[in-house]
């Protein structure tokens, strides 16, 4: 649709999406700024919400600002119009930097004042404890070169994933290797170091979520493929009643699991936990992918099958690395699902608790001195989403749009 | 595709989707007919019609059913006028779109139980909208008395549950093509009337998914719930038919009974949702 022209007009919308916006992210900030308090400044009559370590930084901070928003208004202008097919119109030099100069320096003196006028009764001394006690058992100095190192390794894999593109072959083995060395961090350290619970409820979260993701996409594509490419009646029946699954309230799945689980003795294992989340998923999983092979043309396979490959080899060689953008996109959501998921996870383990069953201790909310752990808990279930999500962000919303148009 | 391919393909996930929705429904009327607890789970005591029976004379039931229906219907219009209007001013705005989708995304994507429970600690003593309201309009306001608290409920499925509606609409915004706003430009339709003859009928068919969802989603809300009401039974006016379904399980500890009650509760999904699935159905045989 066309953009309106009156800049009045504009900036009454951008104003109603910067209110959007602020009404979005408050709990998260809030939380983050909770989650770095005592229960002593986390109960306070009146909120605090800036950081001491902050008001006594803040020329240091306000001159990092004035540069950020160079930098950001230079990757703005770099990268901007890229893959558009218009490039946008040069402007003068002065008029680019003129305003962003003023702009910058506005904010930055804006900062200063700001926290400088902020009264000492919202002023609070930041504290990485509530973190410590959910993650550690052993005492942070403990950790100390432990956690420099994963810092770096951190650095030099985002490093290396960021430029894999530019090498020529054998991307799938860098990315291979980068994954390795993440799992084996994650499997080595906790001999290295002693973590309290929340390490346990991380590696069961892990392991079911990628159980899920590999099992759920792996049969979801075929299914996903034959349903795509099947004319019969059958495959709109199969749909339909995938579709009227998805519609079912959990708790009755839940209680005849909780009862097989139990007469089998499958109760409190992995493999119980990843076979439900894969068949609750599987009615959307097969519905997204389903709709992304839709869009690969016919004659592809067609000539996949002049050159010899059967239906099978046809689809595993041509179809599916064609497809892999479609693919990743259903994972993520295949992902997102079995992350998040808290009754199933809830009432069917025991000991292998994953993150939301974790948290969930916290969620009666009786106990005022827990109102920071549970905050450092929070922030730290949502950090390794949002992450991913940031890498992802393009293909959650295309598959949110892909999905559901043509769907 | 031939028939023996197609079922080849589909063979892993109709085998899963078998004996892991269907078998457990059928289990679950079964189990239904029981007397279970936790204690003894593996040897359930036959009592026939008992459960059903006084899960629909229980009052607990029907004050749960009708808060969902209510659910419904206030959250599901709401979610759909409202995504719509963020949605058409996202697309009107080049610059920030990226900051502003992303900040839309975050209720979406963060795990409910914790995303409600980081949106109740806003709203709670110590939060920071009791505070702006007392300091600005000098309103002293407790969220959490049981008469507030479904005004809460819902102000928390407004924040958690429209992004998925905007995000949709605004992705079907994009694949508007130019010329029929073109055309009704040019024969002198306005902003509005162009929205109600081009823009809202192209996206007809994207407004009936996002009802079907959301209608399905918010007939089994539940973490938002369990984490809103802190569990306290003081809230019982705000309890969702999958809240108290789970109450019956875990609380009570009546298994039959939630598994009697589980089975009630697919067939009111089912009876609301026809006229959806009626339709869907529809649309699929015609596009087959």
């Amino acid at each position: 649709m066309q953009h309106t022209k009156s800049p009045y007009l504009r900036a009454l919308v951008h104003l109603f999406l910067i209110g959007w916006t602020i009404y979005s992210v408050t709990p998260f900030v809030m939380s983050i700024i909770t989650s770095l308090q005592l229960t002593r400044d986390a109960t306070a009559r009146r909120p605090k919400f800036l950081a001491q370590e902050i008001l006594d930084n803040n020329v240091l901070i306000a001159v990092l600002l004035f540069l950020l928003v160079l930098a950001a208004f230079w990757l703005y202008q770099r990268f901007r119009g890229l893959g558009e097919v218009e490039q946008p119109q040069r402007q003068s030099w002065t008029s680019r930097y003129g305003a962003v100069l003023i702009a910058a320096g506005v904010i930055s003196a804006g900062f200063v004042l700001l926290t400088n006028s902020v009264p000492e009764r919202h002023v609070y001394s930041s504290t990485f404890q509530n973190y410590q006690k959910l993650w550690l058992t052993a005492a942070p100095e403990e950790f100390a070169p432990y956690g420099i190192g994963l810092i770096l390794l951190a650095i030099v894999l985002l490093i290396v994933a960021f430029n894999v593109k530019r090498i020529a072959y054998g991307q799938t083995y860098v990315y291979f290797t980068i994954v390795a060395i993440i799992v084996a961090t994650i499997v080595i350290l906790p001999s290295l170091v002693k973590f309290a619970e929340f390490y346990d409820y991380f590696l069961n979260s892990v392991v079911v979520t990628v159980g899920t993701v590999a099992i759920s996409i792996s049969i979801g594509c075929l299914a996903g493929y034959g349903l795509a490419r099947y004319a019969g009646i059958a495959g709109v029946v199969i749909l339909f009643a995938a579709l009227a699954f998805r519609a079912l309230p959990r708790m009755a799945f839940i209680l005849p699991y909780y009862y097989f689980a139990q007469v089998t003795g499958l109760y409190d294992t992995y493999a119980l936990l990843i076979i439900t989340f894969v068949a609750i998923n599987q009615p959307f999983t097969i519905w997204m992918l389903r709709s992304f092979f839709m869009e690969v043309p016919r004659e592809i396979e067609e000539a996949a099958m002049i050159d010899g490959c059967n239906r099978l080899t046809g689809f595993i060689r041509v179809i599916v690395p064609i497809s892999w953008p479609g693919i990743i996109t259903t994972s993520l959501f295949t992902l997102l699902l079995a992350y998040n998921e808290f009754l199933l996870a809830r009432l069917l383990t025991s000991s292998l608790w994953t993150l939301p069953v974790g948290i969930s201790r916290f969620t009666s909310g009786e106990d005022i001195r827990l109102i920071t752990l549970s905050n450092a808990s929070a922030v730290s279930i949502t950090l390794p989403i949002v992450v991913l999500i940031i890498f992802f962000q393009r293909n959650l919303v295309k598959g949110l749009a892909g999905g559901a148009v043509k769907g | 595709m031939e028939r023996k391919h197609f079922y080849f393909f589909v063979a892993p996930s109709l085998v899963i989707m078998l004996a892991l929705m269907v078998a457990p429904l059928l289990a679950a009327i079964w189990l239904g007919f029981h007397r279970m607890t936790f204690t003894n789970v593996t040897e359930p005591v036959w009592v026939g019609l008992e459960n059903y029976i006084f899960m629909l004379s229980d009052q607990g039931f029907w004050n749960s059913f009708a808060f969902t229906i209510l659910y419904i219907v206030v959250t599901v219009p709401i979610q759909i006028v409202l995504g719509m209007f963020v949605a058409l001013m996202l697309d009107q705005v080049r610059a920030f779109r990226g900051i502003y989708m992303a900040a839309i995304l975050l209720p979406f994507i963060v795990t409910p139980i914790v995303g409600t429970l980081i949106y109740r600690q806003t709203f709670d003593r110590y939060g920071i909208y009791p505070y702006i309201l007392d300091q600005v309009f000098g309103l002293e306001v407790n969220f959490f008395l049981p008469a507030n608290i479904m005004s809460l409920v819902f102000f928390h499925a407004i924040w958690y549950v429209t992004p998925f509606a905007i995000v949709t609409l605004f992705a079907g915004l994009q694949t508007i093509p130019e010329e029929p706003l073109e055309a009704a430009k040019v024969d002198g339709a306005g902003w509005l009337r162009r929205l109600w003859h081009v823009i809202i009928p192209h996206l007809r068919s994207l407004f009936l998914l996002i009802a079907l969802i959301s209608i399905m989603d918010a007939y089994r809300v539940f973490d938002s719930i369990f984490v809103l009401t802190k569990q306290n039974p003081i809230y019982s006016n705000v309890e969702t038919l999958m809240y108290y379904n789970y109450e019956v399980a875990v609380v009570f500890q009546r298994l039959g009974r939630a598994n009697a009650m589980s089975v009630l509760t697919v067939l009111g999904i089912f009876v609301i949702l026809v006229p959806f699935l009626y339709m869907t159905y529809k649309q699929q045989v015609e596009e087959r």
